[in-house]
């Protein structure tokens, strides 16, 4: 009978520490810091478009008038500011780190820290090899992972010269490739699944970028998806010290301990006639070493090196 | 049966041992005497002990016995094993003298040094550093329960010949060019001998549990003095129910750990040894029974009882106590949730 009530008991204490957890998971994963995310409107269609830095369709503005034309329908068919930026020669010396840093700082500039936004930086600089980038803002950054870019990438790639050619860049051809991409861009963002949150590491403040209930989130808070993965394993884990403290505790609280009989052992009466070791031999033996192949390394590449606002991703890709 | 009392030679009160003086002491006109003195003085009480215990009275069919008090008369029932108790009535130490006669006469004896409130104190720090044990375990109530115990010992003096041997191996490895080397050098380890381990100790009682007495050891034998049943007043007292053929095994064991240990240190910068043979034969053992001074507590705790005990010479304490698993519950619960809210910190669960 009083073993029955001790266990009720003790089953009713768990239920209540379980209640009490969901209630305390759910309070702290719900709760977020202010929203930063600036949303794209129909005003911010003009921002979008070409910036051609190189002046390669100085010749042709026809061309350059009819590309910006459809950048700005790709913009507001998937409510996203996307730029793409020709650099000149001054940029040819850029780093990888340089020209994230600068294409985020151009993000930031033109469309606003933490707005919907793509910018496509077209190396054209005459740096070899080339270092493209696709820069990502916001929502962006949940549609365009890296998986996607290179994607991208690899499907632009037919359509632009290769940095080691020495021919005349054509602006026709540069302006077949941008056109593919606005289509590359809408393509993608009909076609593929939104990554559940992004994480801006090196922006500063850091920021999270997540959608909630159809909304796009831009805060400092992690999403509510991954603090609860965090305060779920957290819990498992501080239960699992619980039990381990317990269990080790109760199995060593024990204060008798055997004296060690040595002590007993008689200094002045050991008595060994014969206390030898005596060399029975050597032997060697030798074994082939195997040689072994070294193993390649593969790296990615991982934001710029300053730190910029907003929540810019980049994905670098050399021609 | 008899029982004896050792009296003050100026007030005739009763005396008793004291710890801290190592006399025996009167608390009435505050004399005190050496236990040479009370020897002499009380040569017909130490003389008394009849060789063959004569049972006056039997009770309780064979195992229970019936003293009279030499203080108030009283009848004092005792048990086969107790040596000294005191009487229930006017609390005066009563000893137990047809007891102590014949083989159960104690060789030596180490007198309490450590006084009850010695062992108290003693006992109140060392619990003092467990956190998990019942409220009411730390009370006064429960230091009264500390008895004073004459504890009855074998003490074994074995003299061992050593035959061991063993087959040892240095392994040296290196590297040159491309091949990996391995040198293997192989020894025969011979240790033959004599050795002698002195006073290894084994209590005499089944009552008590050995490990707990291996636990408080070592005691001190350069205060080992010859056996009187003064040392015994005020204290309780009982004697050997385990004979020192039945201890043997106990003690042969003990030595046999205590050769082997040495021996093992004697081998040293082998990578293995396999031991081929390990032989540790007694030859001789000497023994001294000697009745040892233990302070005595027990704990009764949801039906099952804790035993502790103080070594009444040099103080030192074991035993577990009884744990108390809501309190250890609760702290491992506190330590799991702070593992917890680190880990949620740490994860960024509460930035906002």
């Amino acid at each position: 009978m009083k073993k029955t009530g001790s266990a009720i008991i003790i089953f009713i204490t768990i239920v209540a520490i379980i209640v009490g957890l969901f209630l305390f998971d759910s309070f702290v994963a719900n709760r977020s810091s202010q929203n930063l995310y600036q949303s794209f409107t129909d005003d911010d269609v003009s921002k979008s478009g070409i910036i051609d830095e190189h002046g390669l369709f100085d010749g042709d503005q026809s061309l350059l008038w009819s590309l910006n034309n459809e950048i700005q329908d790709c913009a507001r068919k998937n409510n996203m500011n996307i730029l793409v930026f020709l650099p000149d020669s001054s940029r040819s010396r850029y780093s990888d780190d340089m020209v994230c840093d600068f294409t985020t700082d151009k993000l930031n500039s033109v469309f606003g820290e933490n707005s919907d936004g793509v910018l496509y930086y077209l190396d054209i600089s005459g740096k070899r090899p080339a270092s493209d980038d696709i820069a990502t803002s916001a929502r962006a950054n949940l549609i365009y992972t890296d998986s996607i870019c290179d994607s991208i990438f690899s499907l632009l790639d037919p359509y632009l010269p290769s940095s080691s050619s020495s021919e005349p860049l054509d602006p026709k051809q540069i302006g077949e490739a941008i056109s593919k991409f606005c289509f590359y861009i809408s393509y993608y963002n009909t076609n593929t699944p939104r990554e559940s949150y992004f994480h801006a590491s090196t922006s500063d403040p850091p920021v999270y970028v997540y959608m909630k209930n159809g909304e796009t989130y831009v805060t400092k808070s992690a999403p509510p998806s991954k603090k609860w993965v965090v305060l779920i394993v957290s819990e498992l884990i501080g239960a699992l010290v619980t039990l381990i403290m317990y269990l080790v505790s109760k199995h060593n609280y024990k204060f008798k301990s055997k004296t060690n009989p040595r002590i007993y052992l008689a200094s002045d009466a050991i008595n060994l006639t014969q206390n030898a070791d005596i060399f029975q031999g050597t032997h060697t033996t030798k074994v082939r070493i195997e040689s072994s192949s070294g193993g390649g390394s593969r790296g990615g590449f991982s934001g710029g090196g300053g730190h910029h606002g907003g929540s810019v991703g980049h994905h670098v890709h050399h021609r | 049966m008899e029982s004896v009392k050792y009296t003050c030679p100026n007030c005739s009160a009763d005396l008793k041992f004291d710890p801290q003086q190592q006399k025996l002491t009167c608390e009435y006109c505050l004399s005190s005497f050496t236990v040479e003195e009370i020897k002499k003085l009380c040569a017909a009480t130490e003389n008394s002990i009849p060789q063959e215990a004569v049972q006056v009275q039997e009770d309780f069919e064979n195992h229970t016995h019936l003293y009279r008090c030499d203080s108030c008369g009283a009848e004092i029932m005792a048990d086969d094993q107790q040596t000294a108790t005191f009487c229930y009535y006017c609390h005066n130490p009563v000893i137990l003298a047809g007891k102590m006669g014949g083989n159960f006469k104690p060789d030596k004896v180490i007198g309490f040094k450590l006084t009850r409130e010695n062992a108290i104190d003693d006992f109140k720090k060392w619990i003092g550093k467990r956190l998990f044990v019942p409220k009411d375990f730390k009370s006064e109530q429960q230091l009264e329960k500390l008895t004073g115990l004459y504890v009855p010992f074998w003490i074994a003096d074995c003299h061992i010949n050593v035959d061991y041997s063993a087959t040892g191996k240095k392994v040296r490895h290196w590297t040159s060019g491309s091949y990996r080397y391995t040198e293997t050098s192989t020894y025969h380890i011979v240790r033959r001998g004599k050795l002698v381990t002195r006073g290894v100790p084994a209590d005499g009682e089944t009552k008590i549990d050995d490990l707990l007495m291996e636990a408080i050891e070592p005691f001190d034998y350069n205060d080992l003095k010859d056996f009187s049943m003064s040392y015994l007043s005020g204290f309780f007292a009982d004697k050997y129910d385990v004979d020192k053929t039945q201890v043997f095994p106990r003690i042969r064991e003990r030595s046999t750990q205590a050769c082997a240990s040495l021996i093992k240190d004697s081998i040293s910068g082998y990578t293995t040894v396999t031991p081929l043979a390990q032989n540790y034969n007694i030859s001789q053992t000497d023994w001294k029974y000697t009745m040892l001074p233990v302070w005595f507590m027990s704990y009764m705790y949801k039906g099952k009882v804790y035993e502790f005990a103080i070594n009444g010479q040099t103080g030192k304490l074991a035993g577990t106590p009884p744990l108390s698993k809501s309190k250890l519950a609760l702290v491992s619960g506190i330590i799991g949730a702070a593992v917890a809210l680190a880990g949620m910190f740490i994860g960024g669960a509460f930035t906002i």
